[in-house]
């Protein structure tokens, strides 16, 4: 154990590539290139050839998780990027700078996302990349289990029992190997999770949507918190603050597995960005939409999306990651991305 | 045998020298274990966090507080301060009130270190206004001061190190960047001066660049001083005679950040010094030799720190690779490492805690950790708040490390100058309202189980039974109602006090008046004070007369657009002081900016010194009558309340945000 705590020290002091943050406005710490990687792989999507979409996205995702997580020190965690922002919009006035450096960065996701789509979740979001790239270890049996209605399996009960055992024990030795601080608050979006997942074994079908609102819950409690000054640790904090949290890395390390039994979990159910990017999207120019007279209701679109926003053509809007894979995959070209920039022909 | 004696007498006179006075140098002692040991005082210490004068100021990357000194002042516990609020603060700990503070027109960067000037104890420091300070501890009274480079158009600002005091003199390092010179002809100095008259012994050039603090020891009874510069030259130098004589040099590999510390009880003593490229240098003080070298995981950045534990030398270091080391000085085995929440910037400090050896570091997680020195064990931790600047930015300057003063009951209590804007007081025993909160394992367990609770019982149901609209309507409720802070207006005036001038007036910067005029100089703090609003200042006279406020720009001390600092200048015809109102008043009136200018530059001769209203202070530190009726000048401030900057308009938006997603979802 001594030895993993070593590892894990060493692997947070070595997360970044670089020493310090890169500078990109003289006097202050604002990483321009934070800005520019977000809007340009925010654009790569409408850019790129529709014949090797997916290959892209895969690069775009990959290429997020390494500016993201290994190159710049903006903060791009799920909870730390709602803190952040409500704490640039106090600055304005004050430190102006500071408040750029704050606002940047979910400024330039929301506004992406009005415009291209939530993009930022299909496309670009480290978190939810690595689940899904986590995920295709499974992915045959996600397939099985969704045509099957997600009836109860003893390989999804075992997993998420490994899971929840792995959680406690865990939780049992940081408990007595370290200072446990009131930040350390992702330990209970964790404990969530792994109750979701225990919930999920038998009642899936029925609590699947119903649980979905959850991430409404979650992105009021973090940004009440952000409101009064509490501040709440993301579960993935580690991964973009270069610090060395325990309670982070056991939580990453949930997510990650839990990804296993569902895919994109944590995007599907406690996401708080994830509830504020579907509201921000509703005023895209481009979503995606699906010509009834074409769609043969073959469930092909049903398969690809990770995240059942799709039921038999029909897109669920406020789901949708924009990840495109239901367009590509349609035999008959039924699911479509409407751009109401474009003139109608 | 005779080896052995030669040993314990040269550690005897090494200790004796550097006992003579409380903190001779920057951590303390030449072993830098930032430790002030004392009686028991006649008053406990309590938690106190001092915030300076109640707002923050800094510059990003540096210190906002530099390391603090502590010495026994009267029996009285005291700390001394500086930092980015260009003022020295001495702290009576025990009463937790200042008990004095000084004024410098320049930042202070690095820690003061206490001396004994006739018995009394004298407080030293540098900054960056190229000057060295000498007050005494007890009364915050004016010993010296020294400018150590004169002025010209191109030097920049000044870094002056935290000074040595051995053997009864005083021993500081300075750069300042010439952009007349070449960057190969840069100086960087070491000063030797009289501690009791600042008169100037001798000074050298060490360096083409920036110098950490000096260290020194004495070394087969000739005094030693130890120098590093920034880009990790070592130099030691034998300074016993009248004039200094270098005696070894070593190359680091990489940039060094502090001074090194010394094993004093060897012979020849042993110097201990971390570089930025991770190791940490065991070098013979004597002859320069290494004698071995370890790597950590990342750089040191600041002091190494040396205690006996269980009768064996132990050297302890903070890396940025998230850990602190003890390591045997002998053989450089690594005894214990243990990994922290972030970086460790600061210097161990060494002490005795409930018996038990102890070091306390400070890390980038934002907290105090206090280790067993004999096992790495964490003892207790505290949340020292997060950094004022928007980004952690590392690696630039020597950020304040913690020192305790441990008395001989066992309390030890930490004093740390946080880069959250406080200096804070933590008693190591008792409760402690910064003690990490959730410390205890059941807290821990018992917040799971009611977070299952909470879960199961309320969440669920309510997700199968209740529109979410309404829980998201309450919730939007209480963020806007939880929001609701008022805005205000914060001014603060400091009454133009003797220091003040005296600074002004030692360092070349007050106008001289026209005939049968005075002047009067003030310092304001405004911290929520725009830029654009400085023009409309405007002072009042007694005698009812409005005049323009004459600001002296490069004093004014700004952030992002904001004033944080303001000194300025009443110019005035003597008649006008006199009238019938006894202050003189500063208006903050919008809209007259036509009246008043800026002064960008002044220059002083000391000749008009006599139409002054306050002047130098009379010889022997006292001060005449007419600065002690300056001091006590009342000076009041009248701002309007428009002038204060409301930060809760930014609501307005957000609440057009909220109110356009409820309407959403109510669907109206």
């Amino acid at each position: 154990m001594h030895l993993l705590e070593s590892w894990l020290s060493y692997l947070s002091s070595h997360i970044k590539w670089v020493d310090q943050a890169l500078n990109g406005m003289e006097g202050s710490y604002f990483e321009l290139l934070t800005v520019l990687s977000l809007a340009l792989l925010a654009v790569i999507p409408v850019v790129v050839p529709e014949k090797r979409r997916q290959l892209f996205r895969r690069i775009n995702q990959i290429f997020g998780i390494i500016i993201f997580v290994f190159i710049v020190y903006t903060c791009l965690g799920v909870f730390g990027m709602i803190n952040n922002f409500f704490r640039g919009l106090g600055e304005i006035g004050h430190e102006n700078i500071i408040a750029l450096y704050f606002c940047s960065v979910p400024a330039t996701v929301l506004i992406t996302s009005m415009i291209f789509g939530p993009t930022f979740c299909g496309w670009i979001c480290p978190t939810g990349a690595i689940q899904e790239f986590i995920g295709l270890v499974c992915g045959k049996w996600h397939v099985q289990r969704k045509r099957d209605g997600y009836r109860f399996s003893w390989n999804y009960l075992a997993l998420t029992l490994g899971i929840a055992t792995l959680f406690l024990a865990w939780i049992a030795w940081l408990s007595v190997t370290r200072l446990f601080f009131v930040e350390d608050a992702s330990l209970y979006w964790t404990e969530i999770l792994v109750l979701i997942l225990l919930l999920l074994a038998w009642r899936m079908k029925e609590w699947d949507g119903k649980l979905r609102r959850l991430r409404v819950l979650s992105f009021w409690v973090v940004t009440v918190a952000a409101f009064v000054g509490i501040r709440i640790t993301s579960p993935v904090h580690f991964g973009f603050s270069k610090v060395y949290d325990p309670a982070s890395i056991l939580a990453t390390v949930i997510v990650i597995l839990a990804s296993l039994a569902i895919p994109r979990v944590w995007c599907r159910y406690l996401c708080p960005w994830r509830e504020a990017l579907a509201w921000a999207s509703k005023f895209s120019v481009r979503r995606l939409e699906t010509d009834a007279s074409k769609c043969l209701g073959c469930g092909g679109c049903d398969d690809v999306c990770s995240v059942d926003a799709v039921a038999k053509g029909e897109i669920n809007q406020r789901e949708c990651h924009f990840c495109m894979k239901c367009v590509d995959a349609c035999p008959h070209q039924a699911i479509q991305v409407r751009d109401q920039w474009k003139a109608e022909r | 045998m005779r080896s052995c004696l030669l040993t314990l007498f040269f550690a005897v006179s090494a200790l004796h020298a550097a006992s003579n006075d409380p903190w001779p140098g920057q951590r303390g002692n030449a072993q830098g274990q930032a430790a002030c040991r004392t009686d028991a005082p006649n008053q406990p210490v309590g938690e106190w966090h001092f915030r300076g004068k109640r707002d923050i100021r800094y510059q990003q990357g540096l210190a906002v507080w530099a390391s603090p000194a502590l010495a026994v002042v009267e029996g009285k516990p005291m700390a001394f301060i500086g930092g980015c609020d260009q003022t020295m603060h001495a702290l009576d700990l025990a009463t937790q009130k200042q008990a004095w503070y000084k004024i410098c027109n320049g930042i202070i960067a690095d820690a003061p270190v206490v001396g004994l000037v006739e018995e009394r104890p004298v407080v030293y420091w540098g900054s960056a206004d190229r000057t060295l300070y000498a007050h005494f501890a007890e009364t915050g009274e004016r010993l010296w001061t020294r400018e150590l480079i004169p002025p010209s158009n191109t030097l920049g600002e000044m870094q002056i190190s935290a000074p040595l005091l051995l053997d009864h003199v005083l021993y500081v390092t300075c750069f300042a960047y010439d952009k007349a010179l070449a960057r190969n002809d840069q100086k960087g100095w070491l000063y030797a001066l009289d501690p009791e008259t600042g008169a100037l012994k001798w000074k050298i050039v060490v360096n083409q660049g920036p110098l950490n603090a000096p260290a020194g020891c004495q070394i087969d009874g000739l005094n030693y001083v130890f120098v590093t510069a920034r880009k990790g030259l070592l130099q030691a130098f034998n300074v016993s005679g009248d004039i200094p004589l270098r005696r070894w040099t070593f190359q680091m590999p990489h940039e060094v950040m502090g001074a090194p510390a010394l094993e004093v009880q060897g012979n020849p003593p042993t110097l201990f010094l971390g570089s930025k490229f991770g190791d940490l240098m065991a070098i013979d003080a004597k002859t320069g030799v290494r004698r071995w070298h370890r790597m950590t995981g990342s750089w040191i950045d600041n002091n190494a720190c040396v205690a006996s534990v269980d009768g064996r030398n132990v050297v302890f270091v903070g890396s940025h690779d998230y850990c602190v080391y003890a390591l045997d000085t002998q053989t450089g085995d690594v005894l214990w490492k243990r990994p922290l929440g972030g970086e460790v910037y600061s210097a161990p400090c060494f002490f005795h805690f409930q018996k038990q050896p102890a070091v306390a570091v400070a890390s980038l997680d934002n907290h105090i950790t206090v280790i067993n020195a004999r096992t790495g064990t964490v003892i207790a931790s505290f949340f020292t708040g997060e950094p004022v600047w928007d980004k952690v930015s590392k690696g630039e300057t020597l950020w304040g490390s913690p020192v305790v003063l441990e008395d001989e009951t066992g309390a030890s209590i930490i004093l740390h100058g946080s880069y959250s804007g406080y200096v804070f007081t933590l008693p190591l025993a008792g409760t402690n309202s910064l003690r990490t909160e959730v410390q205890d394992t059941r807290v821990l367990w018992l917040g799971l189980g009611i977070c299952f609770v909470l879960f199961t019982c309320v969440i669920l149901p309510a997700l199968w039974f209740w529109p979410i609209r309404s829980m998201q309507m309450l919730l939007l409720l209480l963020a806007v109602t939880s929001s609701a802070r008022a805005g205000e207006v914060r001014f603060s005036l400091t009454p133009a006090t003797p220091e003040l001038f005296d600074t002004y007036s030692g360092n070349a910067r007050t106008p001289p008046p026209p005939a049968g005029c005075l002047v009067m100089v003030g310092r304001m703090d405004a911290p929520d004070f725009s830029i654009d609003h400085i023009n409309q200042l405007t002072a009042v006279l007694p005698s009812g007369k409005i005049i323009p406020l004459q600001i002296d720009e490069k004093r004014t001390l700004r952030e992002f657009g904001k004033i944080i600092s303001l000194d300025f200048y009443i110019t005035a015809p003597e008649s006008e002081f006199s009238g019938t109102g006894s202050e003189v008043v500063l208006r903050w009136v919008p809209n007259i900016s036509a009246d008043n200018h800026r002064l960008a530059d002044f220059s002083f001769d000391p000749a008009q010194a006599d139409r002054f209203r306050i002047l130098s202070p009379l010889p022997g530190g006292t001060m005449g009558e007419r600065e002690e009726a300056f001091a006590t000048a009342a000076i009041q401030v009248i701002a309007d309340n428009k002038a204060g900057y409301i930060p809760l308009w930014y609501l307005l938006p957000m609440g057009l945000i909220f109110l356009l997603l409820g309407i959403q979802k109510l669907k109206l």
